[in-house]
This record gives structure tokens, C-alpha cells and sequence, in this order.
């Protein structure tokens, strides 16, 4: 089991470097002036010229990116153009809100996702499998920005139930908190329990039409046991990959939640980044997601190989 | 003359020249609403404000030249002098003041109870160091030292600056809000660099309190804030610290920021898209603020490089297409647009029309003559446009259309605002790119002036007139100087002035004391029930 650990953990060394080469020359593709955004639109050519000196842009490419990987493996991911601060700061200040919105939509799309497959399997070609089925069709379909703009409009501005944007350290208290995450935990977390629906469901077909699952029932177990019992234990294997992926998809995904419900979480910093043209914040936050997405996966591949020796072996 | 009657004396005759420049436009500013007197204005509490965006350099004004960093900044940093509701600079900092009648000097007091929030009292010494990191990194501080002789504190209360040059654009400049004033050492220190949040140490009536980025710029009551004696006029006179707390919220999202007026979460939306101002306008919990004056918007030519660096063909464009359809096309709402060919409001001391008879008569025959005249032989004309402020590609698309009319070929370069502004500064990538411009700042102060700012104007005729717009004291003269510059650019073109447009804002009714200017200030402002 070690020795599986100590080699997956190997394999994220090239995918991270990979990954921070490619934002990096990506970034240094894409045109734009982070000085324009500081210094605001009167700022004269020369005080621009200066200010670009000054934060090492007129630096020959290769110079630049030697100088940002050795610092980045030392730990120091630089400081943020924008916002004055190092690239890591930045990060630490808003983990809390993208944590506490990944968490609650990762509550959202299992609370959801787990029992409407279940149900819809059990009830195979019935109605109440058609609707479910229907339903996260939608779920999957529907764009997030427009979820999360209706869920606001209804929620609250109409019924004033929630607060419309922003968002309260949990110091604040857990209510205060929470309430300014309802909302955007459950526009994030839709379209993954939809998918999760879908995926249980085809998962528990398989296992239900299983010989073991029809001798299960052959001794007389009642439904229940068998579903939950034999059926789901077997069917959690590769839904434990899924939820780990969609746990993944729902940090990146935060990008569009946090910016509609003025979420101050990484994804916000993120395109906020992008469009000031921030590069050391683009490249640490991207890193840093990247990294996050590396380490799911990689917890995922260790609980399944800890819960199925046939993943150890291969 | 002393420095009073020299004050009193200015004063009266600015005033008198406003008259003849503004005419009747008797507090305009006070878009939608009336504001109530301050008796009935209540003390104490907490208020929101939504903002665009995190503001650049948090509340350093000097470091940079956007305008949410502006405003913010000027509700914990003062200079030397403020405006009015006219535009007009009024003593801030300042106590006494004389600016001679050549504008080669200026003197001027501090006025007592003039305090940093550390509590150390204002000094000379702190205004010159801050004057002269102001000289150093801005534009228009630029500017001044290039002219200045000497500045210097002979006393602790007294600044003096003598010029090379006549400079009676002293006092405008120096009531912007990137001329504050800061402790010496905190000017010092920060030189060229931005100051650091925790010495962001001013004299307004409110003070630094807490930031959160992405989340609240946190201002607190100067509790021990002495006003002028002033009446409050515009940013001048009387302020006082009303709110215990003032929260800059930053909302980058147009409809959250209305969706959060609505609802209560904020008090304040600045920068609201014309298309909510009948959703606010309908809410009995809310009022909409129409912001005039505030931007006016033009194709700028590329004068170094390239096709339009004939004025014939300037001239042809601006002839084949309506100014106002421009307008409209880029902003929708006529009651959100002025058609106007001014480079200032007609609300301040500086609105001029001299020379602009061409603007907004399209004549095609005559545009294809001066096309033919110029010399176009059917070169493509890049224009650099963006999707990202909408007005700026509707603008752009419609001209284009008009300017194809008669022949010539436009080409849309569409990129993100980022990398259009990158883009302007090279000579040999365009030919015509569009923007805003302030419609309340001096015209001496249009960053076009700059021959190195895109478009490069470089023009010893513009250079001249910029010179004697910054040297008069005169105001009769000054007058004469706006009219000459008004007249110069509709005769040389170096872009095309369409028209004004002004900005919406939402309150809430709860905030008691507002007046609409267009950079917004909290103070002499309460909330009921906060």
C-alpha cells in the first residue's frame, strides 16, 4: 500500500510542472498590460514604462519564467501585480469561501444525487424514474450563471428568504454564515447532482441485475437489505471516483458561482486575476486549484485502493 | 492685497465667470433628488457601498489614476483645496491663500485644527513632501513641477511655490483628489510606490479602518475630525463624519449590485447599467441618481503613423456620420445622453463650442470629396474595439457602417479592453480607437494633451494653447484660451467628440444627506435605523 502511495504521489511531480508551464506560457501568449489596470486610464507612457520596469514585464520570457519556477519550488509562488501582496497571502485570504461553498454543494449534489439515482433504479421505467431521470437532464443542462441569477431573483429578491450576494466568515456565526451559502451551494452543487443521479443510477442497474443480488433476494431479504446492503456497497466503488471528481469539478466550478453571488473565494480572485492580467496570482491560483485537483484524485485512488486490492495490484 | 481679500476677490470673479459659462444650471448635480437639511440628518450607524471593483492601490489617488481609487481615497485623504458643486477649487486644507496675479506664486496657510489621523497636526513640512511625491508620479503634479521654481515651508504653517512659468492652474489641479496630503514621512517612504495599507494615514473625516480584499474597504469615524465653518458646497466646505463605519463593498456583478440595493444588503450601487434605472425608479425603497456631468466618448485618430495623419481625412470621417445616431447606437437611453460637442460640461466654468459647427451635420458628398482629396486609396482602417464595455463596440460598429458608406475599409479589431488599451500605445497597430473622457476635468488636464498618449497628439499649436490654459489667472483670459483649444481641435480633429453621456446611480431612501457629484462622498451623509 505504501509503495502505491509513495508512487502515485510521484506521478503529480510532472503533471504539476506540466501544468505550471502551461499557464505560464499561455499567459505570456495572451496579450494585455497589467499596468493599464493600475495605474488607471490617464496614467502617462512613461510613468506606465516605469511601473513595467519595475515589476520585471520587460524581462526576456525565459528569464521570467526561470525566476517564478525556481522561486515556486522554494515555496514562494511571488507577489499579486494588483493587489500588493504575496500570490500565497492572497490565496489563504479567500480558501475559507471557496472550502465552505465546495463543501456545501459537495452536501447538495450527495444529499441529492445518491438517493434520486437509487430511487430511480429501483423504480426502472416508471414514472418516477422517467421524472428523475427528467429532472437531472435539466439539472445537467441548465447554465450555471442562470440558476444562480433566478435562484436570486426568486429567493432573494422576491421572497427576501436569503441574502442575494456576499458572504460571512463563519466567525460570524454559523447561520449568519451558511445563509449567504444556500444559494450558491445549490446553484454550484445542481448540475454535479444531476450527473451523480444519472451515474448512480446506471451503477445500481448493473449491480441489481447481479446473480448475487437475485440470490440475495432468492433467500428472502427484504427489498431494502438487498438494495442497500449488497446492491450499494458494490456500486460505491466507482462512485466514490465520481464523487472525488465531481468534489475536483465543483473547486473549479466555483469560478462562475463566487463571481454572481460576490463570493470573495479563489475563483473570484481568479478571474479577477485574469482580467487585470495579474500573472504571478493567475499562475499561483492556477497552480494551487491544480494542485487541490491532483490531491482528490490522488486521496480517491488511495481509498480505493485501501477499500479493493485489485486497484493495489494493477 | 492680502490673502483673504485676494481670496474673497478671487472668488467672487470665478463665480461671476461660472455665471457666464454655466448659466442657469443651478445644482443639476443633484440628480432625482433633493437632499435634506443637515439637522435631519441622522448621526451614528453603519453603511454599505457597492462598488465596481476592488480599488487599485486601495486609496492611493497619487499611485494611480482610476477613478473608484479616487473617490474612495478622498473620503480619508484631503488637499489643499476641494471643489464646489461649480467646480470651482475652494480652500481645504488651506486656511488663507494668494496666488499672484502672474501666477508665479502661491502661498498659503494651513488652516488651524488641521489634523492627521495619528493625531499629529498638519505641517508645512507634510505638505510639501506629499506636493512633491504628487510632482513626481502624477500626470498633472507632472506638470506643475515642470513649471516650478521653488516650493517650501518657511514656516510650519506656511507653503510657498514660486514658478518659472505662470501657473494659475494651481489651485484646479491641486483640488483633485491625487494632490493629498500625508504625514512627511509617509510620503517619504512611499515615493513612487504605492503607500501601504496600514499608512494610510490622511486628514478626512474619516479614517482607515479595516480591508478585507474581494470582501469590504472598512472606513471609521475621525472622531476628532474639526470642520471647516463653511456651508457644505459640492466637495467643499463643511464636512462632517456622520456614519460610525463606512463599507466599500466591491461588486463587479451590474445586476447584484441592484439586486443587493433592492433587497437592503446595500445602501449605495454606484455605476448601475441605464437599463435598471426604471427597475430603480419603480421601487418606492429606492431613488435614482443621474450623474451630470460625466463622460463624454470620441474615435481617436492615430496622428503618428498611417492614413490619418493627413487632417483631410479626419475631417472626411467626422463628416459621414451623425455624432448623436453614434451616441445612441453605443448607450440606447436618450436620457441618459447629451448630444454636445464641448470637451467639458456645460455645467462647469470650462464648456466651450467655439468652432464646433460641423458637429453632429453629416455630409456625405462633402466627406467623399475630402476623402478623394486626401488622397485614400481603399487601405483598410483598423479599429481598435472591445465587447467588454458595450458602448465602445456598438459605437465602433455603427460608425463603421457609415464610414463603408462612403468607401472606405473598416476593419474591427476585437480584443478585451486589457489588451486594446495595450494595444493603443503602439503606433504602427491602428488606426482609430474609441474611449471616454472626463467631462468635469479642466481641459488642460485631458491626458490627450500628452503627445505621447495614444492617438499622439504631437502639435505645437495644441501645445501652445494647453500652455496658456495652464498659465492664466485671468479667467476672462482663460475663457479666451478654452475657446482657442475648443476651436483647435474641430479644426485639426484629432478624434471625433460625439457626445456626453451621464451615469446612474441607486440609493436607498434611508441615506439622508446625499449630494450627487459625480466622484460621491459620505460625509454630512446618515442612514435611519442603521
Amino acid at each position: 500500500m505504501l509503495a502505491f502511495i509513495i508512487r502515485r504521489c510521484l506521478t503529480t511531480i510532472p503533471v504539476m510542472l506540466l501544468v505550471a508551464t502551461g499557464v505560464f506560457l499561455l499567459l505570456k501568449l495572451t496579450p494585455g498590460d497589467p499596468v493599464g489596470v493600475i495605474l488607471g486610464p490617464d496614467a502617462s507612457e512613461d510613468r506606465r514604462a516605469a511601473l513595467r520596469d519595475q515589476l520585471g514585464l520587460n524581462d526576456p520570457l525565459l528569464q521570467q519564467y526561470g525566476r517564478w519556477l525556481w522561486d515556486a519550488a522554494h515555496g514562494d509562488l511571488g507577489d499579486s501585480l494588483f493587489l500588493d501582496r504575496p500570490v500565497l497571502t492572497a490565496i489563504g485570504q479567500r480558501a475559507q469561501p471557496t472550502l465552505m461553498l465546495t463543501a456545501i454543494a459537495v452536501v447538495v449534489t450527495v444529499l441529492i444525487g445518491f438517493p434520486a439515482g437509487i430511487i430511480a433504479a429501483q423504480n426502472r421505467g416508471g414514472w418516477v424514474d422517467i421524472g428523475t431521470m427528467a429532472l437531472a437532464m435539466i439539472g445537467i443542462s441548465i447554465p450555471t450563471f442562470w440558476l444562480g441569477l433566478n435562484l436570486i431573483l426568486i429567493f432573494g429578491v422576491k421572497l427576501r428568504w436569503l441574502p442575494v450576494a456576499g458572504y460571512k466568515p463563519l466567525s460570524a456565526g454559523v447561520w449568519e454564515s451558511l445563509q449567504y451559502l444556500i444559494l450558491p451551494g445549490i446553484t454550484l452543487g445542481a448540475a454535479q447532482a444531476a450527473l451523480l443521479a444519472r451515474m448512480t443510477r446506471s451503477m445500481m442497474l448493473d449491480v441489481l441485475n447481479q446473480d448475487y443480488v437475485r440470490t440475495a433476494r432468492a433467500k428472502g431479504l427484504i427489498e431494502r437489505r438487498v438494495v442497500y446492503a449488497h446492491a450499494l456497497r458494490n456500486a460505491m466503488l466507482p462512485l466514490i471516483n465520481i464523487v472525488g471528481l465531481a468534489v475536483a469539478a465543483l473547486l473549479g466550478g466555483a469560478v462562475v458561482t463566487e463571481q454572481i453571488f460576490n463570493i470573495p473565494g479563489v475563483g473570484r480572485l481568479l478571474i479577477q486575476a485574469i482580467g487585470r492580467r495579474d500573472v504571478p496570482l493567475v499562475q499561483g491560483t492556477v497552480l494551487v486549484t491544480a494542485g487541490i485537483y491532483v490531491l482528490v484524485n490522488l486521496v480517491v485512488d488511495i481509498v480505493c485502493a485501501a477499500l479493493d486490492p485489485r486497484v493495489r495490484q494493477s | 492685497m492680502s490673502g483673504r481679500d485676494e481670496r474673497t476677490r478671487r472668488t467672487i470673479d470665478r463665480r461671476a465667470f461660472m455665471g457666464l459659462a454655466a448659466g442657469a444650471a443651478a445644482l443639476p448635480l443633484i440628480g432625482g433628488r433633493a437632499t435634506l437639511a443637515a439637522q435631519d440628518v441622522p448621526s451614528g450607524g453603519h453603511m454599505k457601498v457597492a462598488i465596481i471593483g476592488e480599488p487599485p492601490a486601495v486609496a492611493d489617488a497619487v499611485f494611480t489614476t482610476a477613478t473608484v481609487t479616487n473617490n474612495v481615497a478622498q473620503q480619508i485623504f484631503e488637499g489643499l483645496f476641494a471643489f464646489d458643486s461649480k467646480f470651482n477649487p475652494q480652500p481645504m486644507l488651506l486656511g488663507d491663500f494668494e496666488m499672484s496675479q502672474d501666477g508665479l506664486t502661491f502661498s498659503g496657510k494651513i488652516r488651524q485644527g488641521a489634523k492627521f489621523h495619528d493625531g499629529s497636526p498638519v505641517t508645512a513640512a507634510d505638505v510639501v513632501a506629499s506636493l512633491k511625491r504628487w510632482g513626481a508620479i502624477n500626470g498633472r503634479g507632472k506638470l506643475i513641477f515642470k513649471r516650478l521654481d521653488a516650493i517650501s515651508a518657511p514656516d510650519t504653517t506656511t507653503v510657498k511655490m514660486t514658478f518659472k512659468q505662470p501657473s494659475g492652474i494651481l489651485p484646479s489641479f491641486l483640488a483633485r483628489a491625487e494632490a493629498l496630503i500625508t504625514p512627511a514621512a509617509v510620503a517619504e517612504a512611499a515615493g513612487e510606490k504605492q503607500i501601504p495599507e496600514d499608512k494610510l494615514i490622511g486628514t478626512g473625516p474619516y479614517k482607515f479602518g479595516e480591508h478585507k480584499v474581494d470582501q469590504y474597504l472598512r472606513f471609521v469615524k475621525f472622531a476628532d475630525y474639526e470642520p471647516r465653518s463653511e456651508e457644505p458646497d459640492g466637495l467643499a466646505g463643511k464636512r462632517v463624519p456622520l456614519l460610525d463605519t463606512l463599507d466599500f463593498v466591491p461588486v463587479p456583478e451590474e445586476a447584484v449590485r441592484v439586486d443587493g440595493l433592492t433587497t437592503g444588503e446595500y445602501h449605495f450601487a454606484d455605476t448601475v447599467p441605464a437599463d435598471f434605472s426604471d427597475q430603480i425608479s419603480n421601487d418606492p425603497s429606492l431613488t435614482a441618481l443621474t450623474v451630470k456631468p460625466y463622460y463624454w466618448y470620441s474615435p481617436h485618430f492615430n496622428k503618428a503613423q498611417g492614413l490619418f495623419t493627413n487632417p483631410t481625412l479626419r475631417q472626411a470621417v467626422q463628416l459621414c456620420f451623425s455624432q448623436s445616431e453614434a451616441m445612441l447606437a453605443g448607450f440606447g437611453k436618450k436620457e441618459f445622453v447629451r448630444f454636445d460637442p464641448s470637451v467639458c460640461g456645460e455645467e462647469t466654468a470650462w464648456y466651450s463650442t467655439a468652432g464646433a459647427e460641423a458637429y453632429d451635420k453629416p455630409d456625405l458628398d462633402k466627406a467623399k470629396a475630402l476623402l478623394q482629396e486626401g488622397g485614400y486609396k481603399g487601405e483598410t482602417i483598423r479599429w481598435l474595439a472591445t465587447k467588454e464595455y458595450g458602448y465602445n463596440f456598438l459605437m465602433a460598429d455603427y460608425t463603421k457602417q457609415k464610414m463603408e458608406a462612403i468607401g472606405m475599409k473598416v476593419e474591427l479589431v476585437m480584443s478585451d479592453w486589457a489588451t486594446l488599451v495595450q494595444n493603443r500605445a503602439k503606433k504602427d497597430a491602428y488606426e482609430i480607437f474609441l474611449t471616454g473622457h472626463s467631462q468635469y476635468s479642466h481641459p488642460a488636464t485631458q491626458p490627450f494633451n500628452d503627445p505621447a498618449w495614444p492617438g499622439f497628439w504631437d502639435n505645437q499649436e495644441k501645445d501652445a494653447v494647453v500652455d496658456r490654459m495652464v498659465a492664466e489667472t485671468d479667467p476672462t483670459k482663460l475663457k479666451a484660451a478654452i475657446d482657442d483649444y475648443t476651436r483647435l481641435i474641430w479644426q485639426q480633429m484629432p478624434f471625433v467628440k460625439c457626445g456626453d453621456d451621464f451615469l446612474l446611480r441607486g440609493v436607498r431612501n434611508e441615506v439622508k444627506g446625499y449630494q450627487n457629484m459625480p466622484d460621491w462622498y459620505f460625509w454630512n451623509v446618515g442612514v435611519e435605523n442603521s
